[in-house]
């Protein structure tokens, strides 16, 4: 039981640290913040070790379960940065009721919101790559992250088409 | 060893996990990548609930079942999600695949290349039609309606969370 409760109070202090400092200043970085925030709250915690110890594998144990909720945050927190096409087009239409949506409209309200080019931006921004007369280059190796992604990828062999 | 299983029983879950799913994935020839990833949460929450019955962890009955149920569960379902969305990163993220396309090239991708290969309107005109034939828009008299309203929620409940942390509803506001 102190292993869960533990983690709980320590993720909702991290949770309310993190909302605290996004109203007070949006940082440039979200999803770097927003890690280093939750790494800080963990830090933290350990810290308090020595007042209070606790036996290893407990403390073990909430640093797993405490990393497993904060990376589940970290990727929901990804949606919430970046629109889904889909569901923008899907809560489009449920404003648009018993009027429906013309091909025109959609594809205005598509147009609007050009997704590729904001996911552009978002690698520039991130600096996983940079912009040069015209042409895009990858900025050194990319971060880890990526490269799992590519590597894990290369396990399933060819993947279809879509986005 | 009896100490550190109720730590190592998530983990070795989450391993039976990826290992299934990838091994559905390739035997089912790339198709059906969801049902792979369904398979393989079953495969890892099967393994995680024998090793939960192998070693209880704790000698105090509630303590090891406050372990099992609130801890090493909600634990292993997390772990899951994170490796979900990992894997699904790169099968549909248009920006992992953008980025795979500008890394694999030393002399750089043109806007033209990127435009022509990830055509907004062509990409637009999938995701319509995918929409039409799951149900959830319906084309009637040339007009768009909702239909299948399983999305409704979920897109509410993200715009209204992106409104309270971001201060705006979407990211083009």
């Amino acid at each position: 039981m102190a292993v869960f409760l533990t983690t709980l109070v320590l993720f909702l202090a991290a949770l309310g640290l993190h909302l605290i400092v996004w109203k007070i200043r949006l940082p440039r970085f979200q999803t770097r913040t927003l890690l280093l925030l939750f790494a800080f709250g963990l830090g933290m915690w350990l810290l308090t070790l020595t007042v209070r110890p606790m036996p290893w594998p407990d403390v073990v144990h909430v640093c797993l379960f405490y990393t497993s909720l904060s990376l589940c945050y970290v990727i929901t927190y990804s949606a919430f940065e970046a629109d889904s096409p889909t569901l923008s087009l899907i809560r489009h239409a449920h404003d648009a009721a018993g009027q429906g949506m013309s091909s025109e409209e959609v594809h205005l309200f598509l147009e609007k919101r050009p997704f590729v080019k904001a996911r552009l931006a978002a690698l520039t921004h991130d600096g996983l790559v940079r912009e040069e007369n015209g042409r895009y280059f990858a900025v050194g190796g990319g971060s880890i992250f990526f490269r799992g992604i590519l590597m894990f990828r290369k396990l399933y062999g060819p993947i279809q088409e879509g986005g | 060893m009896v100490i550190w299983w109720p730590l190592i029983a998530p983990v070795a879950a989450l391993a039976i996990n990826v290992l299934g799913q990838i091994v559905v994935f390739r035997w089912q020839h790339g198709r059906h990548f969801l049902r792979s990833i369904a398979l393989g949460f079953l495969l890892g929450g099967a393994a995680l609930m024998i090793a939960q019955c192998i070693y209880p962890p704790g000698s105090d009955p509630f303590e090891a079942w406050s372990k099992a149920l609130l801890v090493n569960l909600p634990c292993y379902a997390a772990l899951s999600y994170c490796f979900f969305n990992f894997a699904n990163l790169g099968q549909s993220s248009i920006r992992v695949r953008i980025y795979a396309r500008v890394a694999a090239r030393s002399d750089g991708v043109s806007v033209s290349e990127i435009a022509r290969e990830y055509n907004e309107a062509m990409l637009m005109e999938m995701r319509l039609q995918r929409l039409v034939e799951s149900g959830d828009l319906v084309l009637r008299d040339g007009r768009y309606f909702l239909g299948r309203k399983r999305f409704v929620p979920i897109a509410k409940v993200i715009f209204g969370i992106k409104r309270l942390i971001l201060g705006k509803g979407s990211e083009f506001e």
